[in-house]
């Protein structure tokens, strides 16, 4: 089977969540034996150039009629519709005709339409959805949080986007419950739900080291998170008001390009001791995030915004270590709520309670059991059954 | 090592700074103080100032730093018995607010909002200014990190502080720096330190504070939270509101104990001005307080404005303000002045003596006391313990002062207290009924009281056994190893772990260090030493357990406090990672 997947990120040194679920998608194609192609267009100056990827269409986006500063991903997917030139473009980085094409998140999945048809004569395409979440419920609470003037017909924008693909699909992967429950409400075609894992690691003395150095050997809590907006809003919400949770000689390091961001938000100015214990790492390297998450003493998964399911929730679930997360962080992961060592809160004051209960409590030892319970969260096991899926609806009759 | 027996140190830093006659916290600094020692005798009770960033002991009757501290700076060039300073000394940050303060105030009104402004800008940028410094001496690999605290760049301490001893602070700590050392003192000295919370004000009303205050203050009680074993609390109401606080930011759920304060019963009235002397030779009410928005004295002016607006002037006594004004009332004053209505009905007194003030209290017809939130409320308990009726506002710890033999009242309902107001000053007999209750059945809560209440919760704090648990990665140190989160983990032979050199009490103790991953050669000896490792107090060989734990339990005694207590562990052979160490005082 022929599997062309299309995205806005290449898979080439994958940070954020949604490189990281995409790389695990082919993986698991490719273990099953099939062909994969990836291709697309950019969503971000930030990425580096990739075989099969259109550049970001920087200069083409500048119109308002795509959406403006802040919603690339919704404009990309009205200059790839409209047929022009990024649409032949694109097509030409398409050197097979693939048997299905696998759309990742719903931005690309007109143009697979558009695609699917013009190759129709030649062979059947079969189009799969791959939701990662409800995005125009995260459109609204990130638009609406930046108090965006056209935050109603934008998510609206999205919306439409959505229900297509869902409607339109010959079949959607989710990666949560709720998600599936929410694209059953609006469409019949085959449902598959294929949470977000994680690569197993494991940290090496150099990684150790690395950490060490960053956190000065203090007893630490670990943040990880992208410049992904849903990451500063949480920590935002849940660390404002005053931060006790901590005691003098404890930290807290956030790893990722959140820090970058949450560096430059007024909570930091205007919650009691937040800054006081507080180590903004920024970007580090693979090696010294696995150090990090071996020696962190408990991991904080603040995200109140946003569905779909969190790679990060996965990664602290397989580190081993006290977990105080909220429900929406904890979505797809649902079967650990109330296992050793793993705190759900919700409202700002029981989350930083909860934080201050694990950074004293000993550190978590997960007995046998435990640790093999876990192992559902890595990808092997999320995505075992998804080429079975994909392959039966290529099998089937149009 | 040193003496057995625990010693109270009370930190009389406020009281020593002071140089007014003693209210409000500093009173209760100096009856506590004096209380205490006679509770515990002078063998077991200590005072101490912080002084160049230690604490240092001084002396009651011969006041000078004690020459016998072990670890404290030579006395500085001022000594104590020095002519006294003209004001007390402030903390660097507390001194430029003054001036600032003092500079606004000294500006002529019209050019005040300009001098405002230029004081805001120069705040931020003097913010901003020491962000940026601080970044920019972070590492380089942080994008932000937090600068060394104070106890992590130097040592501490100073007096003869021994693990197991008491510090009790319950000055005005938050205008002082040492508060930032409770945590580490705790932690590393083994001392039991006793704190104070009056109120948070600042935290949940920072609208009547000079400035922004809510942040510092939220931080303040944090910080205090954490490095306290105990806080007093002068009322329910700020218990309530210091736990409320800590549970809603996730700090240390502190114990706490409420004292009740002792009322200033005022008894002398024997000299008194002509002019007070005339001012209660004609019916008036009281209301004793500084003159402060929180206060609340509109709501008073605004039901004498009623009042006379529906013609009950007459039938009204005066309405006697005593205290001196303070911030943000200067509208309400210039109100007060110029009001036609209530013309010559209120007066402001200021700087009255303690017999003037009996006397304004003795023969006023009833109390007065409408503040918006109390931590406690001195005032309604001097008035009643002179057997005044009192109309009072019912928040905060209002009704814990008067129980009930006061009439609480809204404080935002000006028609509630004009009409208490009337009701009191025309119907006599209803007053004279409502005073002799008062005067049956008020109880005056004693100092002494105050003191042995603290007292009793000294001495049960003295009896807490002292627990700690370690974790090697963080609190030891190691020669052969690699820290690993809590963990210490080694393979080759030396000393895999060392540490953490604390003090630690006098007792019996029982200590468990848990390994939890080690390989089948592992061979290591676990060893309790102090007096910089010279003085071994137990030993014992890694044991394997069954189902993959390992570690050793080992047990001694320590008949002195020691101040550098170490477990060790030599590696022999084999690999190893210990996880834990608990240590427990015996009972």
């Amino acid at each position: 089977m022929r599997v062309l997947v299309l995205s806005q990120y290449p898979v080439e040194e994958a940070r954020h969540g949604g490189q990281l679920r995409l790389r695990g998608l082919i993986e698991a194609y490719k273990s099953a034996g099939h062909d994969v192609a990836l291709a697309g267009v950019l969503g971000g100056t930030g990425y580096p150039e990739s075989v099969g990827f259109l550049p970001h269409p920087t200069g083409a986006l500048s119109k308002p009629k795509y959406g403006g500063i802040g919603n690339e991903d919704l404009g990309i997917a009205r200059l790839l519709s409209e047929g022009g030139d990024y649409y032949t473009k694109l097509v030409k980085k398409i050197e097979v005709i693939p048997d299905v094409i696998h759309v990742e998140q719903p931005w690309l999945f007109a143009f697979a339409q558009m695609y699917a048809k013009s190759v129709h004569d030649q062979k059947v395409v079969k189009l799969v959805y791959g939701s990662q979440n409800v995005e125009f419920v995260l459109k609204r609470e990130i638009l609406a949080a930046a108090n965006h003037p056209e935050t109603e017909e934008l998510t609206e924008a999205v919306r439409q986007l959505e229900l297509s693909a869902v409607r339109e699909a010959d079949a959607v992967i989710c990666v949560s419950q709720s998600d599936v429950d929410w694209v059953k409400q609006h469409s019949d075609v085959p449902v598959h739900l294929a949470s977000n894992g994680i690569s197993p690691s494991s940290a090496d003395t150099a990684g150790i080291e690395a950490a060490n150095q960053l956190t000065q050997k203090h007893k630490f809590g670990l943040f990880c998170g992208s410049a992904h907006q849903p990451n500063v809003n949480g920590f935002a919400s849940m660390f404002g008001g005053g931060f006790g949770s901590l005691d003098h000689d404890q930290r807290l390091v956030i790893a990722g390009a959140a820090g970058y961001l949450i560096n430059a938000h007024p909570v930091l100015q205007t919650s009691s001791k937040l800054t006081d214990n507080l180590i903004i790492a920024g970007m580090v390297s693979d090696q010294c995030l696995a150090g990090l998450l071996a020696t962190a003493h408990c991991i904080v998964l603040p995200i109140t915004q946003g569905g779909g399911t969190n790679l990060k929730t996965a990664e602290a679930l397989w580190a081993g270590k006290h977990i105080v997360a909220t429900k929406v962080a904890m979505r797809g992961f649902e079967a650990f709520i109330g296992t050793p060592g793993v705190t759900v809160e919700d409202s700002p004051g029981g989350f930083k309670r909860a934080l201050r209960r694990a950074m004293q409590a000993p550190a978590l030892i997960l007995s046998d059991a435990d640790r093999q319970a876990r192992k559902v969260v890595l990808w092997e096991a999320c995505l075992q059954n998804l080429p079975a899926f994909v392959e039966n609806i290529v099998g089937r009759a149009s | 090592m040193s003496s057995k027996q625990p010693t109270v140190w009370m930190n009389v830093t406020t009281s020593h700074n002071w140089q007014r006659p003693a209210v409000g916290v500093v009173r209760v600094e100096k009856e506590l103080t004096e209380g205490l020692e006679r509770l515990i005798g002078s063998a077991g009770f200590k005072r101490c100032v912080w002084r160049e960033n230690r604490f240092v002991e001084v002396h009651l009757a011969a006041p000078a730093v004690s020459q016998t501290a072990v670890s404290a700076p030579p006395p500085p060039t001022s000594a104590l018995d020095e002519t006294p300073l003209l004001f007390p000394l402030l903390p660097k940050k507390a001194a430029l607010a003054a001036m600032a303060q003092a500079a606004l105030s000294l500006t002529p009104a019209r050019l005040r909002p300009f001098a405002n402004r230029a004081l805001l800008s120069a705040k931020f940028r003097l913010g901003r200014y020491l962000q940026n410094r601080a970044r920019a001496t972070a590492s380089g690999t942080a994008v932000y990190a937090p600068a060394p605290a104070h106890h992590e760049s130097q040592p501490i301490p100073g007096v003869e502080f021994k693990a197991g001893d008491i510090l009790v602070s319950v000055g005005l700590d938050w205008d002082h720096p040492y508060w930032r050392s409770f945590a580490m003192l705790r932690k590393v000295y083994g001392l039991k330190v006793v704190t104070c919370c009056y109120d948070l004000i600042p935290v949940l009303y920072p609208q009547y504070c000079v400035s922004d205050v809510a942040k510092r203050f939220t931080g303040y009680f944090i910080d205090v939270a954490e490095g306290s074993d105990l806080t007093l609390c002068i009322s329910k109401q700020s218990e309530r509101d210091l736990k409320n606080l800590l549970s809603d930011v996730g700090g240390v759920d502190v114990p706490t104990h409420i004292f009740p304060l002792g009322d200033n019963v005022i008894a002398s009235e024997s000299k008194v001005s002509p002019a007070i002397a005339q001012l209660t030779a004609a019916p008036y009410v009281l209301f004793v307080s500084t003159i402060e928005r929180r206060k609340n004295h509109e709501v008073l002016y605004r039901a004498y404005h009623l009042l006379c607006a529906r013609g009950f002037k007459d039938q009204l006594p005066k309405l006697v303000f005593v205290g001196m004004p303070g911030w943000g009332v200067s509208e309400l004053l210039k109100d007060i002045e110029l009001d036609p209505l209530t013309q010559g009905m209120i007066v402001q007194l200021n700087h009255v003596s303690d017999s003037e003030l009996a006397h304004l209290y003795k023969h006023s017809e009833f109390f007065l006391f409408p503040s918006l939130y109390e931590g406690w409320g001195l005032p309604v308990g001097e008035a009643l313990a002179l057997g005044k009726a009192v109309l009072c506002s019912d928040r905060g710890s209002l009704p814990e002062v008067g129980g009930d033999l006061v009439t609480y009242l809204d404080p935002w309902v000006p028609e509630a207290w004009a009409d208490e107001i009337l009701r009191l000053s025309t119907d006599k007999a209803a007053l004279a009924m409502t005073e002799a209750n008062v005067r049956a059945n008020y109880k005056i809560r004693e100092w002494k009281d105050s003191c042995s209440s603290v007292h009793i919760a000294l001495q049960s704090l003295q009896q807490r056994l002292f627990s700690q648990m370690l974790s090697p990665g963080y609190d030891m140190q190691t020669e052969i190893g690699q820290h690993a989160g809590s963990a210490l983990i080694g393979d080759k032979s030396g000393w895999l772990m060392r540490g953490p050199q604390r003090a630690i009490p006098a007792g019996t103790y029982q200590v468990r260090i848990d390994c939890n991953d080690y390989s089948s050669d592992v061979a290591a000896i676990f060893s309790v030493v102090s007096g910089s490792s010279t003085i071994e107090h137990a030993v014992g060989d890694m044991e394997v357990g069954n189902g993959g734990d390992g570690g050793v339990t080992l047990h001694f005694t320590l008949s002195e406090a020691v101040h550098d207590i170490e477990f060790r562990c030599w590696l022999s052979s084999g690999r190893l990672s210990i996880n834990n160490v608990v240590i427990d005082q015996a009972a």
